[in-house]
């Protein structure tokens, strides 16, 4: 009895009350009915499916130069113009989400695997593994990060997997940081007290008990971060060091249109509406996710 | 106080130490050879062997560092490879650029930010507000290297009011140097500004409702008075600290903004080095800023806790 007792207590005792219809539907719907979350679910979603469609959504290929069709204007054959090879914009654009998606994609999952990977090692078990962890993000942290995107795909060569690599290592500090904050505050809760004395081994409390607390945290920084890592993907382009022609990235495309701005403004133009509104969307979501993830609103 | 700071201080030292193996390393990283860059094109293997001698580029690579750090602490970094003069020169001749273009952002940030907080937590839950609160987030999704084109595209070559590159040193001719300065300045600070009008408005709030506003009110002081001299002062001391930090970004950031205006700064130092292979120069340059950036943010935490005794008086404790 008193047995069967403890074994439904150390069961209980890491699992998370549940409300009725699980924690991803009632935020996914929460977000959904929040106007900003809306907003920025609408714009992320609208260009995910842009990036996916690709091959399907743009009107020409984007690599192929046409003689005797440079920087003309838009709205005629071509809706957004051409650029200095004659290359379609919008289609160069509509292949651009590719590279900012999946440099995200690339930069956050890394990033956030490592830095809240090591944030979770280092908060559980403290100590000298602690003082490490920190040391080296804070190093990481001391340096403003562009430079070090520019000084890391320096080193690893120019290239969209690079980029995501060098936004990746920008990124460690913060998931680190949070995840960190986190477990220290949960390390220190009852649950955890209860689920330790059970003889629950740490590998269960860490991954089984506390992780699950960790993700509001981590998820509203993946959206922050995807962000800024879409911004620095661009930034990087632009100067060179991210996606390398002729492959279509919108940071490149601002990058080129420079020396054409007195013929031809709207090169200049287009590609940046598309990095803001990628931007506008993951900065709203970002935004409403912390409003609606805020665990003292949840369950209300 | 002056326990805390040499706490700080000593914080700092292990932080500067890894960061100048992080730049050492990747410099390493970087493909091609230092001594082909410096020797170029038609050197012989002979001459290539006596110039990696003579650099010490033949010794193991961590003798290396610490012949580098030895020579870093003084601030010798070295010869840049291409133009062949020391690369400290090279950094005094580009630091000012940045330097003022910084200076620039950072208070056109103020300018624009602050009363734009102010306004919005003086008005709160108004349209104003919500406008206010709109506009930051467009602002925020602008990337500032786009907004540099814009600027270029409207005020060079629409309207061809502003030049749309170059620079004329501030002091040497300020009634023109400001005309090459404002485009690169706002294209910085428009982002920028967006943290500072969102703390603005958030330290006024907190402030408005503290108690001793209710009384300056209930004194019978005007609202402007009470406004300025007891509520902004005291929602100033976050703010501060927004600025300070920001300060830094703004110097990274002047990396794109050098390049979309050819402003001579250290951004397109570390580029052109970058380019050219030129590695004593980008790591000059590189622990430099990390540097700065490091001792920014130290300053801003002494001027915290100058200003707050909870937090030096915690840091004592240890706590």
């Amino acid at each position: 009895m008193a047995e069967a007792a403890i074994q439904t207590f150390q069961e209980d005792s890491l699992a998370p009350e549940k409300p009725a219809k699980g924690l991803f539907w009632t935020s996914a719907l929460r977000l959904m009915r929040h106007p900003q979350g809306a907003f920025g679910l609408s714009l992320t979603v609208f260009l995910v499916i842009v990036a996916l469609g690709a091959p399907y959504f743009a009107p020409y290929d984007p690599l192929v130069v046409r003689s005797g069709q440079e920087l003309k204007a838009p709205f005629g054959q071509y809706v957004l113009g051409t650029d200095q090879y004659g290359r379609d914009i919008l289609s160069r654009i509509i292949w651009g989400t590719r590279v900012s998606l999946a440099v995200g994609l690339v930069a956050v999952s890394l990033g956030a695997l490592i830095g809240a990977g090591t944030g979770l090692i280092g908060g559980y078990w403290g100590g000298r593994i602690e003082a490490v962890f920190s040391r080296v993000w804070d190093t990481i942290l001391a340096f403003p990060a562009i430079l070090l995107g520019v000084s890391v795909t320096a080193a690893l060569g120019p290239g969209v997997l690079n980029a995501g690599i060098a936004v990746a290592i920008i990124n460690m500090p913060i998931f680190f940081r949070i995840t960190r904050a986190t477990l220290l505050v949960e390390k220190e809760k009852d649950y955890v007290t209860a689920a330790r004395a059970l003889g629950s081994t740490d590998a269960r409390v860490v991954f089984r008990g506390i992780m699950p607390n960790t993700v509001s945290p981590i998820l509203v920084q993946v959206t922050v971060a995807m962000a800024q890592a879409v911004l620095l993907e661009a930034g990087l382009s632009f100067l060179g060091l991210g996606a390398q022609p002729p492959e279509p990235s919108w940071g490149s495309m601002l990058s080129e249109s420079r020396q054409y701005l007195r013929q031809a403004g709207w090169f200049g133009v287009f590609p940046g509406v598309a990095l803001m509104t990628l931007l506008a969307g993951l900065n709203s979501l970002s935004d409403a996710l912390r409003d609606v993830l805020d665990p003292t609103q949840i369950y209300r | 106080m002056g326990e805390y700071l040499l706490k700080r201080v000593f914080q700092l030292i292990p932080i500067l130490i890894l960061a100048s193996v992080v730049i050492f390393t990747i410099m390493h990283l970087i493909p091609g050879d230092p001594a082909q860059v410096y020797a170029g094109p038609d050197a012989t293997p002979d001459a290539l062997a006596a110039i990696r001698k003579d650099m010490g580029l033949d010794q193991p690579l961590f003798i290396q560092y610490f012949v580098w750090l030895k020579h870093v602490v003084v601030l010798d970094f070295g010869v840049s490879y291409t133009s062949k003069y020391p690369v400290i020169q090279l950094i005094q001749q580009k630091a000012g650029a940045t330097f003022e273009l910084a200076v620039a952002a950072a208070l056109l940030q103020v300018t624009i930010g602050m009363p734009l907080g102010i306004i919005a937590a003086l008005n709160q839950r108004r349209w104003i507000d919500y406008v206010i609160s709109a506009y930051n987030s467009i602002v925020m999704a602008v990337p500032n290297f786009w907004l540099g084109i814009l600027l270029i595209l409207l005020l060079s070559v629409q309207f061809r009011v502003l030049p749309p590159a170059g620079r004329i040193e501030f002091l040497s001719n300020p009634a023109i140097a400001w005309k090459a300065l404002i485009m690169p300045a706002f294209s910085l600070a428009l982002f920028a500004s967006a943290s500072v009008t969102r703390f603005t408005r958030a330290a006024m709030l907190e402030v408005l409702s503290e108690h001793y506003v209710r009384t300056a009110r209930s004194k019978g002081l005007k609202e402007t008075v009470v406004i300025i001299r007891h509520a902004l002062r005291n929602a100033l001391i976050p703010v501060i600290t927004v600025v300070g930090i920001q300060f830094g970004y703004l110097l990274g950031g002047a990396v794109i903004i050098e390049s979309v205006f050819a402003w001579p700064g250290m951004g397109r130092l570390i580029m052109q080095g970058i380019g050219n292979r030129d590695y004593t120069v980008v790591q000059g340059a590189l622990i430099l800023f990390v540097t700065v950036f490091v001792l920014l943010n130290l300053l801003i935490d002494v001027c915290y806790a100058f200003l707050d005794p909870r937090i030096r008086l915690t840091a004592k404790k240890g706590i």
